[in-house]
């Protein structure tokens, strides 16, 4: 006399150490994902800034340097194609020596000059060429420079000029697209899928490249960096190299001109010689420079109120008071009465499961011939005690006992229970309901056969 | 942690801080004043450890039945204690209400009722117990959580019996077997064949079964009289492996259940139980898939049911494959003597063929073995489908299994294994019939 009960461990989950053991390490399953994506990018990220070269490096782009971000290649290139290379390292030296006409300007990274300079791009004669090495969108913007940026690569890709302009034309394959130019002002020229473009800047001709690779000593060599680069600066006597490395602070204007219908203009360049009216640069009269909004309202039309001073500071401190009461209510709501209790699921199986997994199976393999030979023996299973057939009896024996007993054409029965097999989906559903209509024939379905 | 309560005197604080002359010192001023009423009035509420938690109730129900269980709190502290109680269940537990409060003084207890009307069968064990103390004020409270709560919760199992849905045909069954054992309709031989009793002849009775013997000391007609066999051992295997944790649907009344196969074994066998215990047979049960489940050995009496129905509540189908050789193993040593066993599993050509057909003669050779299958009525109807390709392609499927079944059923058959097949609705009674025929036959 004694009463054993094994229990299934799966069944009772209910000791809370037993529970609390898993939920320890669940927030693993919330830090692990993130942690993977962070690093994952912050990797990438990192790898990609390695592979750019720094542009305040001092080697970069330096005519005098063989490193590998160097340009000691380009310049000698230059050299033995008789262009004289003159190196400056202060924007308005760039600019005055570009002013006297018949050179390039080859300005590695403007990104680091000052916009205003950038802005004075438009005072160089026609027959100077300027030549930027993947300026920004926002440098772009700043120096008024009518381009728009367009679509950045993450690396650098080799790609066939496609325009007539006769440097590119000569260069071939190149690997430029790095960064590629949207919409430009009176377009000159728009090579390498948009990496290359020509624009006329005042009169001055400005080309940009988009990407600093083919000027570079390590890949001055590759496809038809060399050419390109060459061709780009060769076209005049002189190359004024701008070998700048640190950001530039903003060109002393002077204020007070002495021609009330001139504007200022850095002393290096002396007074007077802007043939642009509309030059943006201006000390005191307003004029919608960048530097006017920087300066906050210094001219004369009242300056729009910052965002805080359109309410009165009452309302303010109701708000804030409103957002305390908002984020109290959200702390008192936060903690539940007790944390949720799981409930140990049983297995769910359908009986019918595997049945009907193996009709599907039939339907996906086409079984039609043993689907319709099962659905026969079960057919002639039913019959045979019903027709009083002996188990053994041969066919012709079961067909005409059918036969008779429905007064169907024998071919016909024969057909049904022993015919070939079916061609196709709908000749086997012909079949098998004609086997239930026969079945129906030949027994009272009251009498009630086992299924 | 704070309450609404708070939070609302902040938003009132609103209007307050728009009249001051000084709106933003108002703001810092109101701030600080309820962080310090928040944090004043958590020091001041009653601390949760005081509180001291027993329970007391029912310990089983029957499954469909509510039941009460009392979680009496009882503050030790010396602070009056305004607390929230949450007497969380396992879901199937079916606990109300969700959280009760109590006001109690220094000293004082309270009684909690949770009413309890549990929705699956087995062990259905009580969470957790949270209790949440406010402070005087209402502005904040404190509430134990994580391991100190687990601390004072009172453990609590709560054992939900099977349903015992087939009593309904109790009735009846007694009714026949009465019928058999001879208290209601005397039809002398053939009923049984232990010799039960002399007594007078009465017109009517069959004349082979007077006994001249007595007669002659009598003078008088005396006949025997004959009973059914008693003290039989009858033996119910439950299979709690893979194939009885398959869902047959059961229509119980106006209700359809999606029960596993386990549970119509378990209701199939208490009423074949509790009728074989009224026929005056001893009443064993075994649960077994690759170990033993429950187990209850000699069961006689009034004591026999509350047993079975102890042992049978926490079964659960598990998912392994049946160790049949352990099945016939368990039985052969539990069961000395001649038994019928009533081996509950389902009739599936897999799982039977592969092991208990190889094990099935060693059971025969010394008991009666009846084998007892549900089977699940969706397997005919989708061997009645037609129309589409998908359909007959499905009645192929089930036919194949129904022939699969038939040949399983002959090969039992020969072994002199009695087959009861049956949907889920029926299955119980036709358990106890088959029951009732080897007794009125007196084959057991």
């Amino acid at each position: 006399m004694s009463v054993r009960s094994a229990i299934p461990a799966a069944a009772t989950p209910t000791a809370p150490q037993q529970r609390a053991r898993p939920r320890d390490r669940r927030w693993l399953r919330l830090v692990i994902p993130f942690a993977v994506v962070v690093a994952l990018v912050t990797g990438t990220a990192i790898g990609h800034a390695m592979q750019e070269p720094d542009v305040t490096d001092p080697a970069f782009l330096n005519p005098a340097s063989t490193a590998a971000i160097g340009g000691a290649r380009l310049a000698g290139l230059l050299s033995a194609r008789g262009v004289a290379v003159q190196r400056v390292d202060r924007s308005s030296d760039a600019l005055v020596a570009a002013y006297q006409g018949d050179a390039t300007l080859f300005i590695p990274a403007p990104g680091l000059m000052h916009a205003y300079y950038l802005r004075m791009l438009k005072l160089l004669p026609a027959s100077t060429r300027v030549v930027l090495v993947q300026p920004s969108d926002l440098t772009l913007g700043q120096g008024l420079i009518p381009v728009r940026g367009g679509r950045s690569r993450w690396a650098t890709a080799t790609v066939a000029p496609g325009c007539p302009l006769p440097e590119a034309a000569r260069a071939g394959d190149a690997g430029v697209y790095h960064l590629s130019y949207g919409k430009v002002v009176e377009e000159t020229a728009r090579c390498y899928d948009g990496a290359l473009v020509g624009t006329r800047y005042a009169a001055a001709e400005v080309l940009l490249v988009g990407a600093n690779e083919p000027f570079r000593n390590d890949r001055i060599a590759e496809h038809g960096n060399a050419a390109l680069a060459g061709g780009l600066l060769a076209a005049h006597r002189r190359v004024v190299w701008l070998d700048l490395h640190r950001s530039e602070p903003a060109p002393r204007v002077i204020d007070e001109s002495p021609d009330p219908g001139q504007v200022g203009a850095p002393p290096s360049l002396g007074t007077g010689g802007s043939p642009d009216p509309d030059f943006p640069i201006s000390g005191t009269q307003g004029g919608g420079g960048a530097g006017d909004r920087n300066r906050g309202g210094s001219a004369g039309e009242p300056p729009t109120p910052p965002y805080w001073k359109l309410l009165p500071p009452w309302a303010w401190a109701a708000l804030a008071m409103l957002g305390l009461g908002a984020l109290a209510f959200a702390v008192a709501r936060a903690r539940r009465l007790g944390p949720p209790v799981s409930e140990p699921l049983p297995v769910a199986v359908r009986a019918a499961e595997t049945v009907e997994g193996r009709g599907r199976l039939y339907r996906r393999a086409k079984a039609r011939r043993p689907a319709l030979l099962t659905l026969r023996t079960s057919t002639l299973n039913r019959l045979r005690p019903a027709l009083d057939i002996a188990s053994d009896a041969p066919r012709e024996a079961v067909v005409e006992a059918v036969a008779a007993r429905t007064g169907w054409p024998p071919g016909h029965v024969d057909t049904i229970l022993y015919g070939a097999e079916p061609a196709g989906d709908a000749d086997l559903v012909r079949l098998a309901a004609e086997l239930d209509h026969l079945l129906h024939m030949s027994v009272d379905i009251d009498k009630g056969v086992h299924p | 942690m704070i309450t609404w309560r708070p939070a609302a005197l902040l938003a009132a604080g609103a209007v307050v801080v728009a009249v001051l002359p000084w709106p933003w010192a108002g703001v810092a001023v109101l701030a600080a004043a309820v962080a310090t009423l928040c944090v004043l009035d958590a020091a001041l509420a009653a601390a949760p450890g005081d509180v001291v938690l027993r329970r007391e109730g029912a310990r089983q129900v029957r499954l469909d039945d509510t039941t009460e269980v009392t979680l009496v709190v009882t503050n030790t502290g010396v602070r009056p204690l305004r607390a929230q109680i949450r007497d969380a269940w396992v879901p199937s537990a079916g606990a109300t209400p969700y959280a009760q409060r109590v006001d109690l003084d220094p000293d004082e207890s309270a009684r909690l009722v949770t009413t309890l009307y549990p929705t699956r069968r087995g062990d259905r064990p009580a969470a957790r117990v949270t209790v949440r103390s406010y402070g005087p004020l209402g502005f904040a409270y404190r509430q134990p959580s994580g391991r100190r709560a687990d601390a004072m919760t009172p453990g609590w199992r709560l054992r939900v019996l099977p349903r015992f849905a087939s009593r309904r045909f109790l009735a009846e069954k007694m009714a026949r077997l009465r019928v058999v054992d001879g208290m209601v309709v005397t039809r002398g031989r053939g009923q049984g064949t232990e010799f039960d009793t002399l007594r007078e002849y009465v017109i009517g009775d069959d004349v082979r079964s007077i006994d001249w013997r007595a007669s002659a000391r009598r003078s008088d007609v005396i006949v025997r009289t004959w009973r059914p066999e008693r003290d039989r051992r009858v033996l119910c295997v439950i299979d709690t492996g893979r194939t009885s944790a398959a869902r047959v649907a059961t229509v119980i009344g106006d209700r359809t259940l999606d029960e596993p196969r386990l549970d119509a074994a378990i209701d199939a066998a208490l009423l074949l139980a509790t009728l074989a215990n009224r026929a005056g047979d001893r009443v064993d049960l075994l649960a077994i898939d690759t170990t033993v489940r429950a187990a209850v050995e000699g069961g006689t009496g009034r004591s026999l049911l509350p047993r079975l129905t102890n042992a049978m509540a926490p079964l659960q189908p598990a998912l392994v494959e049946t160790d049949f050789g352990l099945v016939a193993g368990e039985v052969l040593r539990r069961e000395r003597k001649r038994a019928l066993v009533v081996l509950f599993t389902a009739l599936e050509a897999g799982a039977l063929g592969e092991g208990l057909l190889p094990v099935l003669t060693q059971l025969t050779a010394r008991h009666k073995v009846v084998l007892a299958a549900v089977h699940d009525p969706a397997v005919a109807e989708l061997a009645g489908r037609r129309g589409d390709i998908e359909g007959v392609y499905a009645a192929a499927a089930a036919h194949r299994t129904l022939a699969e079944r038939d040949r399983l059923r002959a090969a039992l058959g020969r072994h002199q294994v009695e087959v009861v097949d049956a949907p889920a609705d029926v299955f119980a009674s036709r358990v106890a019939d088959a029951y009732l025929a080897m007794k009125a036959a007196g084959r057991l």
